[in-house]
């Protein structure tokens, strides 16, 4: 079979067991053992099913997984998300659509520390959306607000999508956080536009709320002032090259964990939940990389990396061209499809054709993480419209309608990362 | 405190209260996530203090790295049956809201029985995997332990999460049978 047919086949009946509901980690692992048996026989297919899962979890360097989700799922339970939240609103809330504002910076703090935009846009529905309605917003503004920011916990580091990401191809971990931080902030500066624009096409929308006294701003600074020391312990330590990801990350569950006792969130009932919750979180996530890891083997052995490397040289296309069309691919199957692991089964076959092109492998990280959060507010199927939508029941349409505007900032920003590659690349350039 | 967290980092459809039915494990259950748990907390601690130790007293711990290699390997399959059983897999449902409740459970079922195919045939590789290990004699380096029984216990726990997959597929064949959401 050629490498086209071989990939052909294995997408379609990946794609047939996927929507007949199988997992999809089993999915991929079951087609990738299958396609491999076919192609080379049983003894390599039965081999790559005994080494992977043993090599790919008795790792040092991948225990950054569940140490993050750790200190998420930490940092979830002690209940920091109003307190960022009320500083965010001390500083923004007399603004026109300050609140909304307020939020999406807040989200951007929560996501610094969690990881997961599931998580984000959850926990802010609950703190945000009841004063911002409070205040008088539209419930549209208030809920798309939530919905974007919430996309920042992928792209803000640390982030699961990005550790995996750098795992498939063996990029640095470190890096690819770093990397993550200048495209964050843009995100933020970008929906805080956003946001400014629709007030200031309908000043109603967004009501401005009282001016906090600076005697209270700092008082509420002081209350999230531990979070904030650890996110700057983390990332300055990954800058400064004194931590790996892998300590870090250590690190950061046991500070995360400290600051939920200091917080008096914990009782040894509420420790042992989170510690069973990352375990079992963990296990999904790496029974999706043992997936794709054996799916990626098959299209390797398919051959199709190297024949799509070679198509593409053989037409002569500008590099440009193929980063759009692969992104526009990803935002079309984005909309269907799981991201997680849809990334993880084609980053092995464009991720040789993207750095062949001689394009920056953590550049190219950012861009997939940024697709991803397109995808996670792109309707009809935007898993963070789903998970807002569900724990604030507003309906589906009012939801579609408000989210576009924070659609186009996303599709901008990515626009701009693609064009200007630096922004991404110059803090981990700068870090020891 | 006055928020909430999140019930779960991933809510699936089972969270949701209208999915196929969960599976509960029992007193068997419990051991495993406490264990499970366990060995979480104690990778946290053990990579702190290495990370203390090397930076502040100039002496890592001896034997660290390896300790998580292991702990890693046993706590990913250890979780794999609790996640399992309550059908926390990641899956596509856009077939889900055309459904109903019976053929959700049809298909949940479906589901479950390839994954436990699957996660069978995995658990018997991983084991003759050992087998070779063992035979090798390949131990680690600091600490000493026998690669090959780590790898017999990851086969134990897929063995586990094999029945608890196949027990799932019976739950939810039941239900499928009684009809009517639990509601």
């Amino acid at each position: 079979m050629s490498p086209w047919e071989t990939a052909l086949f294995a997408f379609a009946a990946l794609t047939i067991l996927m929507v007949i509901g199988v997992p999809i980690a089993f999915a991929m692992m079951l087609i990738g053992v299958g396609g491999i048996m076919l192609q080379l026989g049983l003894t390599p297919a039965f081999a790559m099913l005994g080494q992977i899962p043993v090599s790919n979890t008795m790792s040092y360097e991948l225990s950054v997984v569940p140490m993050f989700v750790l200190m998420g799922v930490f940092v979830a339970r002690a209940g920091i998300s109003a307190d960022l939240y009320a500083v965010c609103n001390a500083f923004l809330g007399h603004r026109r659509g300050g609140l909304a504002m307020a939020t999406v910076v807040a989200c951007g703090g929560f996501a610094a520390v969690c990881g997961s935009a599931i998580a984000t846009s959850a926990t802010m529905s609950k703190v945000a959306y009841p004063s911002m309605r409070a205040y008088g917003y539209h419930p549209g503004l208030a809920s798309a607000s939530i919905c974007a920011g919430g996309t920042l916990g992928i792209l803000i580091p640390p982030s699961v999508i990005m550790v995996l990401y750098g795992i498939m191809t063996s990029t640095n971990v470190g890096k690819l956080f770093l990397a993550g931080i200048l495209p964050g902030l843009l995100a933020i500066v970008l929906y805080a536009l956003t946001i400014q624009f629709l007030v200031w096409r309908d000043p109603a929308v967004g009501p401005r709320a009282e001016r906090s006294s600076w005697a209270e701003r700092s008082r509420l600074l002081t209350r999230v002032g531990p979070v904030v020391a650890l996110f700057i312990l983390i990332i300055g330590g990954l800058y400064l090259g004194a931590f790996t990801a892998t300590e870090a990350a250590g690190v950061g569950a046991c500070g995360a964990f400290l600051f939920a006792l200091w917080r008096r969130a914990l009782s040894w009932r509420a420790v042992l939940d989170c510690a069973v919750e990352t375990a079992r979180i963990s296990a999904t996530l790496f029974a999706i990389l043992i997936g794709a890891l054996l799916f990626s083997a098959l299209m390797n052995f398919g051959g199709l990396p190297r024949a799509l490397q070679g198509a593409v040289t053989s037409f002569g296309v500008e590099p440009l061209v193929v980063i759009t069309a692969i992104c526009l691919l990803y935002v079309v199957l984005g909309t269907f499809f799981e991201e997680l692991s849809m990334i993880l089964m084609t980053v092995p076959i464009f991720f040789p054709l993207v750095v062949g092109l001689g394009y920056d492998p953590i550049w190219f990280g950012v861009v997939i993480v940024m697709v991803v959060e397109l995808g996670l507010i792109s309707p009809p199927v935007g898993m963070n419209l789903f998970v807002v939508q569900s724990v604030l029941s507003i309906p589906v349409g009012t939801l579609y309608r408000w989210i576009a505007p924070f659609v186009i900032a996303d599709v901008l920003r990515l626009a701009i990362i693609v064009l200007f590659p630096a922004i991404a690349l110059i803090v981990p350039r700068l870090s020891g | 405190m006055a928020e909430e967290p999140p019930r779960d980092l991933f809510e699936g459809a089972a969270a949701r209260g209208d999915g196929p039915p969960q599976v509960s494990l029992g007193a068997p259950g419990r051991w495993l996530a406490h264990g499970a748990a366990a060995m979480i907390l104690f990778m946290m601690l053990v990579t702190s203090v290495d990370v203390a130790g090397r930076y502040f007293l100039n002496r890592p711990l001896p034997g660290a790295f390896e300790f998580t290699e292991i702990m890693m390997g046993l706590v990913i399959f250890a979780g794999m049956p609790l996640a399992t059983a309550r059908r926390e897999h990641i899956a596509v449902n856009f077939l889900e809201k055309a459904l109903g409740y019976r053929a959700r459970c049809l298909q949940a079922a479906f589901g479950d029985l390839v994954c436990g195919v699957v996660a069978a045939f995995m658990a018997w590789r991983v084991l003759l995997r050992g087998n070779t290990l063992v035979a090798s004699g390949e131990v680690t380096l600091v600490l000493g332990v026998g690669r090959g029984y780590i790898a017999w216990a990851m086969a134990a726990l897929l063995a586990v999460s094999v029945v608890v997959f196949f027990y799932s597929a019976w739950i939810a064949l039941r239900a499928a049978r009684a009809g009517a959401t639990p509601r």
